[in-house]
């Protein structure tokens, strides 16, 4: 019989429950992260209790949150978030500030002693990152003005999360230099990493990633060392992995490749974060869970009130408009998992006892899941609540508004013979898009003749930017007939559309699906070639006519315009 | 506990980083990378916080191996190599077993050794899903589709070798794995033709859930495997195998497999270095002598025989040369055979430093690889002659005739054209799958390598009116145009660059298909755009 060394079933009972409930859970329109919790209470110890936190499960699930961290970094955008960079920092402070100041009022009201309603207050963080970062991103929506507001403000509890680790984990609250010093000195070290982080990824990242772009897993398995980088200094200097995951993103965000990186990271941060939100579930142990669980309803409700309060207030105060501060601040009426974090090393330091855990755990999951669905649907109660807003609606609003393309050309593939096709299309129009997926050609883009996306046709995001129903006219020289099936479904009507193809059973399909006759260019070339052999067969001169055409033609190909 | 494990992970990872960003630099694989940097990362980090997670790569590197592979692919290739192939394997087997059993390895460690010595192929390079557009020569489809084999083959050792334990193997055991290793592999394609559309369809639309489902099936798979006492390995790959990824749109699955894949693989290769252990000369003497029946005697040995099945010299020997490196497999039969116990540690660092060796030098040698067939070149002078006058039919008194070099797509359309029309030609091809519709086709022929001189005589190339290359292949055409004959000469290129370096050099004009497609896809585009004909421009 086989004895090859068994390994944790574990990790695997997690993940095979976390899909089936996940399947479940889609299936009823409901978000797969609640999903993923209740795994983690299914089977830890407050129902089935047969698996445990520990070894590789808690691994991968501190893997998970670094992974969703680093992604995160990668889809900020430097310009995207400069613009909102200054209101971003002023809401961010101010609503630590006052979210901590109420958390620690209805303790205290809810008849928690004084330094332990202090204790909850410091412990109670509003806005879990992967909750709001999964459903955004899900939803298309973390690029959006809400979307980044929410990022920054998170980034901002992110680093408010250090500070506090770092308080609670000097033992004692009791001596202002010391918490002052322990302060500065993060403050410190995350200013210099940000600093090289930035200088990275100006001077030296875009030279190293264009060599290994080509190569799919150099480029893949790079980002990640990139990534541990960052992981294995904030260890060193005891920051969280998280902070250091998200500067290593952000370093990457720049480069022309981040969205292809994106692409890559996403699975792999899908992968672990199952596991991270099951663990929530896991920790959980039924005693303490319920302890102050009247509490712990009363709590959940007032804060979540109070804090879409406190959000729409100071989001509304920087001048956005009403739309925008709605969906900022009902994006993130939960409870953050970190309070979950924070809590855990306040009973280790035994300023609160494991009871109170307990019921920061519910709120927790209460909020969070209920939270899930509000974000899920956030569009839709903005539509209903906007007749009430109407009241703070004003003039001097300052959202921005986005760029469209409209009966446009869009050429897909950026190889030899499109470069001859381009300049004849873009003569009839006056907005033309190439989309490419070479690395070598990244130094293209910077010209005026037209625009050049990079990415690679086939992912959702890089096809919204081509805004293909609007387009008046399409060549695709893409190779893979699933992406022109994908092409012709998303095209309108009025498109006109050519395809190259390469095989003749691409032609036989391409052909089902409408749009011109599919332009089988071995074949044509083929013909045309044996239209220069009967040519030359009747005088011979005719080939030295030919190729001195076509060297002019090349030759300006070559020399300007590269 | 899980703190330090992470630091270890981001140690092990900061040098893979470092040494793949070197070994791109100079285009050497991956895997050596890897298994360097954690020989070198063992000094630093305590292998047991990774080893779980190295354990856990593996079945993803099999189970997406599985995934990229389509039950009708596996059909479509078998047909050309699987005799190649199996001539190939049994007499390296046969040699690889007599030496193991001479560097006294005892039969059971024979067999690994000569396990090492067969497989060749390379998962994590090679992509069999995928378009296959590019023109490409012979021997590189040749050494594809024999490696490919290779692979399935080292899935079928897996289980057999999956039959030994400690105490030695039985046939009884054999048959047993066999048997269930089959069933296996026969729930895993029903459920790749009818189960798994009811994953997707499930899942709406959601690509995470299709990933996540996929490698759900992977997991009951293992536990499956693991219940029938068969090797892990051989769950991972039927997972993969029901897997079905080949429709559209499920990209995100694809990629989401792969980006899995990458991360684990390299963890693997790496606490692979990690156990590296070499205290004895005899460890050392079994790895140079693993190397040397890997990157000369196999390499060789594969050359004579596609020789002897009819492939032209030139072809013969690149194969061959795509042969000289050992296969990520062998690394994994190798992990199994250790942990269980039953390979010696000697055989297991020797297998893992011979491995690095050999996929390095494989890989600096197939850059120099016409250089390499230029110093054996002379020695298949004769066979190669007699070959091209065996294979070729050529019109007595042929003259003024054109030259067709290669019967691809471009070839057949034209040579159709120069029948149709009555223009006398000859057609050249080195391709004995080829040689059958070309014989059939009625025209003209010389099976033969282009850049063999004797098959230009045998083409009557000084009597010709023009030559035409469908070939594109820079040494080819170099060939041509360095060959001053004294007809026009049309080589095929397909960058702007080359085309004008070969009117540089001589050629009357340039197959370029961009250049010649362009002109008539103008006038499509234009007719569309403006709603009026455009004059053709007429040759």
């Amino acid at each position: 019989m086989q004895t090859a060394i068994a390994f944790s079933a574990d990790f695997a009972i997690i993940f095979v429950a976390a899909t089936l409930i996940g399947y479940v859970a889609h299936k009823l329109g409901q978000p797969t992260i609640v999903a993923y919790i209740l795994t983690g209470v299914i089977l830890g110890p407050v129902v089935l209790d047969i698996v445990v936190e520990e070894g590789l499960v808690e691994m991968m699930s501190h893997l998970g949150i670094g992974f969703l961290l680093f992604l995160l970094g990668i889809k900020m955008h430097f310009d995207e978030v400069k613009k909102i960079f200054r209101p971003i920092v002023k809401i961010a402070g101010s609503q630590i500030v006052l979210q901590q100041s109420l958390a620690f009022l209805v303790a205290y009201m809810l008849g928690f002693p004084f330094w332990q309603a202090l204790v909850i207050g410091l412990c109670t963080i509003f806005g879990a990152t992967p909750v709001i970062v999964k459903a955004l991103t899900d939803k298309g929506e973390i690029r959006t003005l809400p979307g980044r507001i929410n990022v920054g403000v998170l980034i901002g509890q992110d680093i408010y999360l250090v500070l506090a680790l770092a308080l609670l984990g000097i033992g004692t609250l009791t001596s202002p230099v010391e918490i002052a010093f322990t302060v500065g000195k993060i403050l410190l070290l995350v200013g210099i990493i940000t600093v090289v982080t930035l200088a990275a990824s100006r001077y030296v990242l875009p030279e190293v990633f264009k060599r290994v772009a080509s190569h799919k897993e150099v480029l893949f398995v790079f980002t990640i060392a990139w990534a541990f980088l960052f992981i294995y200094t904030s260890e060193i200097f005891d920051l969280s992995l998280e902070v250091g995951a998200f500067l290593a993103g952000l370093a990457l965000a720049q480069l022309p490749y981040s969205g292809e990186l994106e692409e890559k990271i996403e699975p792999l941060t899908d992968f672990f974060i199952l596991i991270f939100f099951s663990t929530i579930g896991l920790r959980l142990v039924a005693d303490e869970l319920f302890y102050y669980w009247q509490e712990a309803v009363i709590a959940s409700l007032i804060l979540i009130v109070g804090n879409f309060l406190i959000m729409f207030y100071l989001i509304h105060k920087e001048k956005f408009s009403v739309k925008t501060s709605f969906l900022g601040s009902i994006n993130m009426i939960q409870v953050s998992e970190f309070s979950l974090v924070v809590g855990a090393l306040a009973v280790a330091q035994g300023f609160i006892e494991i009871e109170v855990l307990g019921y920061l755990s519910l709120m927790a999951l209460m909020t969070m899941s209920s939270s899930t669905y509000v974000l899920y649907n956030n569009q839709k109660i903005y539509e209903w609540a906007k007749p009430w807003l109407k009241r703070f609606e004003s003039e001097d609003r300052r959202d921005e508004d986005v760029t469209e393309y409209q009966n446009h050309a869009v050429v897909l593939g950026y190889n030899h013979l499109s470069k001859k096709l381009i300049p004849v299309i873009k003569e009839h129009f006056d907005d033309l898009v190439v989309l490419d997926h070479d690395p070598k050609n990244i130094d293209k883009l910077k010209q005026s003749e037209f625009d050049l996306v990079y990415g690679d046709f086939r992912y959702d995001q890089v096809r919204k930017g081509l805004n293909l129903k609007n387009a008046a006219f399409v060549f695709s020289f893409l190779p893979d007939i699933s992406s022109n099936t994908i092409l012709m479904e998303e095209v309108s009507e009025d498109t006109t559309v050519f395809v190259e193809c390469e095989s003749e059973e691409d032609m036989v399909e391409l052909s089902k699906l409408g749009g011109n006759e599919p332009l089988f260019t071995k074949v044509i070339s083929s013909l045309q070639l044996f239209d220069c052999v009967e040519g030359f067969l009747k005088d011979e001169d005719n080939l030295k006519e030919m190729a001195g055409e076509d060297c002019r033609m090349l030759r300006g190909e070559t020399s300007h315009g590269r | 506990m899980a703190v330090e494990a992470i630091s270890d992970l981001a140690v092990v990872f900061m040098i893979i980083g470092g040494f793949i960003l070197i070994a791109n630099h100079f285009s050497l694989p991956t895997i050596p990378s890897y298994i360097l940097a954690g020989v070198i990362a063992g000094f630093f980090i305590d292998q047991e916080n990774i080893f779980e997670m190295a354990r856990w790569g593996l079945t993803f590197m099999i189970f997406a191996f599985g995934a990229s592979i389509n039950f009708r692919d596996i059909k479509e290739v078998l047909w050309e190599s699987e005799v190649l192939l199996g001539l190939q394997v049994f007499v390296l087997g046969v040699l690889g077993f007599m030496v193991g059993i001479i560097l006294g390895l005892g039969y059971t460690n024979s067999l690994y050794f000569t396990v090492a010595v067969i497989l060749s192929s390379t998962i994590i390079g090679f992509k069999l899903a995928g378009p296959k557009g590019k023109t490409r020569l012979v021997h590189g489809r040749l050494s594809e589709a024999i490696q490919f084999t290779d692979d399935l083959l080292a899935v079928f050792l897996i289980l057999i070798l999956g039959a030994i334990t400690v105490e030695g193997f039985t046939a009884f055991s054999v048959f047993r794995n066999l048997f269930f290793g089959l069933a296996l592999l026969f729930i895993s394609f029903l459920i790749y033709k009818f189960g798994f559309k009811y994953i997707i369809r499930f899942a709406d639309d959601s690509g995470e859930l299709i990933l996540m489902g996929s490698i759900s099936l992977l997991f009951l798979f293992l536990g499956l495997s693991h219940y029938l006492g068969l090797s892990i390995l051989i769950g991972a790959f039927a997972a993969g195998l029901a897997v079905r990824i080949d429709s559209h749109g499920l990209t995100e699955v694809t990629t989401g497999i792969e980006s899995i894949k990458y991360f684990f693989s390299a963890i693997f290769f790496a606490m692979l270095g990690g156990l590296l252990n070499i205290t004895s000369t005899y460890t050392v003497v079994i790895a140079a002598i693993l190397i040397l029946l890997v990157a000369l005697v196999k390499p060789m040995i594969t050359t004579l025989i596609l020789s002897w099945e009819g492939y032209d010299a030139r072809t013969s020997t690149l194969t061959g040369l795509r042969f000289s490196q050992m296969s990520e497999f062998t690394l994994i039969i190798a992990m199994e055979g250790f942990l269980i116990g039953i390979l010696v540690p000697e055989l297991f660092d020797a297998i893992i430093m011979a491995s690095v060796v050999t996929m390095v030098y494989s890989s600096m040698v197939l850059t120099k690889e016409e250089e390499v067939f230029d110093v054996f070149k002379d020695f298949f002078k004769r066979s190669s002659i007699k070959k091209i006058e065996d294979n070729s039919s050529v019109g007595s008194d042929i003259e003024n005739h054109v030259i067709i070099l290669g019967y691809g797509r471009q070839g057949t359309i034209l040579a159709k054209r120069c029948r149709s029309r009555g223009i006398d030609h000859i057609v050249i091809e080195n391709d004995p799958v080829k040689l059958d519709s070309l014989e059939k086709s009625g025209s003209d022929h010389v099976f033969g390598d282009a850049m063999n001189e004797y098959t230009w005589e045998k083409a009557e190339v000084k009597r010709a009116k023009l030559v035409l290359s469908t070939v594109d292949n820079h040494l080819v055409s170099k060939r041509l145009l360095e060959m001053e004959l004294n007809c026009p000469v049309v080589p095929k290129a397909v960058s702007p660059e080359r085309t004008l370096e070969y009117v540089e050099m001589g050629a009357a004009y340039v197959n370029n298909p961009n250049m010649l497609a362009f002109r008539h896809m103008k006038e499509k585009v234009l007719s569309e755009l403006t709603g009026k004909e455009h004059g053709p421009d007429k040759v």
